[in-house]
């Protein structure tokens, strides 16, 4: 594409920007010098998909293998995409401004189901065949990674290839293999069942499913020699791990715009309702010093003001005193100001406070998920109410007078005391505010409750439960607002139709590629996005396809029935997740790994076989 | 303490940088280069940066001016032009470090080259009207009211040249705080008196002083 052909293209769009590339830190090869073309896609807006550290990992990893080119794409907001097809064009790399039809490996990250069908709306605007049976040759391969593959059964149809766990290795092994069979001139059904044999590739194609008359799963079965269960690939060392030296910088303001160091892998807590915190494990941190060095060097390379310390839960990194400590030595001389994302409220201390807050002033958010003690046991949230209010006044006395508080409804055994509780548990944390003798002067305080809808994830010990019925959780939301006195307390929340698909796509089956594909007829996208989101269209697609909506979301599981995602191996064993599950319904806590190991079965993914000393 | 000016070039895809982004694009910049920035001491601390006069989404600039202070007065303005090059992301291209003649505020000239595409016949319409007399245009004053102004008796010089698929227009238009003109209103007058052409590009050549001295 020319700058003409740009200009012209990006007439009257909004925020140019997303579309330009250019950006500081970008990779620019020889398109006619490399071997292979890696399209690395995210199907959302750039200023989400420039917020992932995975796509910054893997970015950075591709482009440091010879012959390797990867280039960064993101679906084109609505404008946009009209502008495009005026045009006559397809979704194009930021780069290289090519097509990615042009590239041998399209590959999508997929964080959250509700992207699914922006996946197929990049391809299909670039005319490439949406079924992975339709497309014969080695170009153009799709291959999806991320989260979402750990049941990557609704795309099975569409993708070539799903990731299983970590990439940073495996990703290598095969494009690797890739460019050795595109070299030979092989075809497209060798090298897929050459792939499979790689630690964590799953090559759907390879499976066949069948299904009871009832439209659970009977049996899943591998055909040429594919590995059944097929294991996820995880690194063994974080401190050897390749690991990104610079970031692209973006010009327009992204969500997380700021450097990125991760600081451990997997979590401790073992929350029953998290999928994070089933599907990373086992634990494995980077020492301090790793972290302090490569968090140095981003922030030297891309000018960042901020770093952020990444995990599921980094106040339980084992070394933060000490790298907190190694760190303030170069940001506070460098204006640098670490940001710690995902803090407990029960390790947050005066002297954590300070250290965060030592260079810029930043807000916190804390994950309380449940207003009563009773349900916070079910779920296995381990915090006690006295912590909860200890550790607000600790912000209040830092000079934080905004605290946010993150909840859940529609948790399993959730009764309407338990949202009284979510309100009730704000107002204790106002009196709070109120009782402090030595309480900030002129200023008031502000109780803000965020609530998610419970959506039960697959590798989880939820994964058995039925989500609630769309009509209970408005009642409950709407509960909670008039159970409430004060203004003092503010209640915000997503839409919950769109949690209901995504119950739907997360513990969906094969058929379901059939909805996916119906929907992108009827014209849905950006379905995470309100202002495109349509419901009727989804009613309407599920309506056409002959499946019901209640199987996948509304309907309780039993510990026999073959789930779609059985034969995807996270480490993690069915036999812990009924235990925990069964735990859950006896409101009984299990303890954290570092306290007791808990033989969930992901250490035997690590050479060795142990997590934790105390294993 | 100094402060100093650093003059460059905003080309090709940094046309697409707003100026609110561009102000963030120099605070990593002044980062990344380990210069001896002054910070603001306040709750956000940041480089202390004023940039001459602010460019539109969309137009490309040959000479454009940030300054910002140094705390070292012994750094070489050449040495600074060197890192500051190494910093600077592709599409903007640092032309010289200079110890500011003029302050910001004295701005009050720019020129502007304008690239149009257009059939031949529109082209004749187009230079008509340009040269007419009276060009009215529609601006909101600083009250934000709308007031009707002749833009012809602004222009303080105007050359129109005929190429292969359309127009080149060069001008010199009031630019800075006291008097600014934009060229897109005399593009939208142009469009709303029935001309119809495409807006290949529009750069910035130069900013000057009222006395037409280059500003530096």
């Amino acid at each position: 594409m020319t700058e003409l052909q740009l200009h012209k293209l990006l007439r009257g769009v909004q925020k140019p920007g997303r579309y330009t590339g250019g950006e500081l830190n970008s990779v620019v090869k020889n398109k006619d010098a490399v071997d292979v073309r890696f399209a690395f896609c995210f199907p959302d807006t750039y200023e989400i998909g420039m917020s992932h550290l995975g796509m910054k990992i893997l970015y950075a990893l591709l482009n440091d293998m010879d012959g390797v080119w990867c280039e960064r794409v993101f679906a084109p907001w609505v404008d946009m995409e009209q502008n495009l097809r005026r045009e006559g064009m397809g979704v194009y790399a930021l780069e290289s401004l090519d097509d990615i039809a042009q590239f041998d490996i399209i590959g999508f990250t997929l964080q959250y189901e509700l992207c699914y069908t922006n996946m197929l709306h990049m391809l299909d605007l670039s005319g490439i065949p949406l079924h992975s049976k339709d497309r014969h040759s080695l170009h153009n391969l799709v291959v999806v990674g991320g989260p979402c593959t750990c049941n990557a059964e609704p795309i099975a149809d569409f993708v070539d290839v799903a990731f299983l766990g970590e990439g940073e290795e495996q990703m290598v092994q095969f494009v690797q293999l890739y460019k050795e069979y595109k070299a030979n001139g092989a075809d497209k059904q060798s090298f897929l069942k050459a792939a499979a044999q790689i630690r964590g590739v799953y090559v759907p194609s390879l499976y066949t499913v069948s299904y009871h008359p009832d439209g659970t799963v009977e049996a899943v079965t591998a055909e040429s020699g594919a590995p059944l269960p097929i294991q996820k690939y995880i690194i063994q060392d974080l401190d050897t791990a390749f690991y990104p030296k610079d970031f692209v910088v973006p010009y327009i303001e992204v969500v997380h715009d700021r450097a990125v160091e991760e600081v451990f892998r997997g979590c401790i807590r073992g929350c029953r309702f998290c999928q994070a915190g089933m599907i990373y494990r086992p634990v494995r941190e980077k020492s301090w010093e790793t972290v302090s060095k490569q968090a140095k060097c981003l922030c030297d390379s891309t000018g960042y003001e901020e770093i952020s310390l990444s995990s599921l839960s980094t106040s339980d990194y084992s070394q933060l005193e000490p790298l907190l400590n190694d760190m303030l030595e170069w940001t506070q001389q460098d204006q640098v100001n670490i940001s710690l994302p995902s803090l407990r409220i029960d390790t947050f201390s005066p002297e954590l406070l300070e250290k965060i807050s030592r260079v810029r002033k930043s807000g916190l958010i804390f994950a309380l998920v449940a207003g009563r003690q009773l349900l916070r046991e079910v779920i296995n949230k381990n915090l006690d109410e006295d912590v909860i209010l200890q550790s607000c006044e600790t912000a209040f006395r830092g000079g934080h007078c905004n605290v946010k508080l993150y909840f859940m409804l529609g948790l399993p055994t959730e009764t309407l005391e338990d949202i009284e509780a979510i309100g009730q548990l704000g107002q204790k944390i106002v009196n709070r505010f109120y009782a402090m003798p030595d309480k900030p002067k002129g200023r008031g305080v502000q109780v803000s409750i965020s609530l998610a809808t419970f959506v039960p994830k697959p590798h989880t010990p939820f994964q058995w439960m039925a989500q609630d019925k769309l009509q209970t959780i408005r009642d409950k939301q709407r509960h909670l607002v008039e159970s409430l006195t004060t203004r003092k307390i503010s209640v915000s929340w997503h839409e919950s139709q769109a949690s209901v698909l995504e119950a739907v796509f997360a513990r969906g089956d094969r058929r379901l590629s059939k909805v996916l594909c119906r929907a992108h007829e009827l014209g849905c996208k950006f379905d995470g996005w309100h202002e495109c989101f349509d419901m009727h269209k989804w009613e309407q697609a599920f309506a056409d396809c002959g499946l019901s909506i209640e199987f996948y979301a509304n309907r309780e599981r039993s510990y026999e029935e073959v789930l779609p995602w059985d034969h995807l191996d996270y480490g993690i064993t069915k036999g812990f997740l009924k235990r925990e599950n069964e735990r859950a319904k006896a409101a009984q806590t299990t303890k954290n790994c570092r306290e007791q190991c808990a033989g969930c079965g992901a250490n035997r993914l690590l050479r060795g076989g142990t997590c934790f000393e105390n294993c | 303490m100094k402060t100093v000016r650093l003059i460059y070039q905003k080309t090709g895809r940094a046309k697409y940088i707003s100026h609110l982004d561009l102000n963030r694009l120099m605070q990593r910049v002044l980062k990344r280069t380990r210069l001896p920035v002054w910070y603001t001491e306040g709750f956000n601390p940041h480089a202390f940066v004023t940039f001459a006069l602010p460019l539109s989404l969309g137009y490309e600039s040959r000479y454009d001016c940030m300054d910002f202070r140094i705390l070292n007065d012994d750094l070489r303005n050449d040495q600074m032009l060197q890192v500051l090059r190494r910093a600077l992301p592709p599409d903007i291209q640092a032309l010289e470090v200079i110890d500011p003649v003029l302050k910001a505020k004295e701005v009050a000239f720019a020129a502007f080259e304008l690239e149009l595409t257009c059939d031949t016949d529109t082209a004749a319409q187009l230079t008509a009207f340009l040269q007419s007399d009276h060009i009215l245009v529609e601006k909101r004053n600083k009250k934000k009211e709308i007031i009707t102004m002749d833009i012809r008796s602004k222009i303080r010089q105007m050359e129109i040249i005929p190429t292969e698929d359309g127009l080149q227009i060069r001008l010199l238009l009031p630019a800075g705080p006291v008097e600014n003109i934009n060229p897109a209103l005399l593009l939208e007058a142009a469009e709303n008196s029935g001309c119809v052409f495409d807006v290949r590009s529009v750069v910035r050549e130069m900013l000057y002083d009222k006395n037409m001295n280059i500003f530096r």
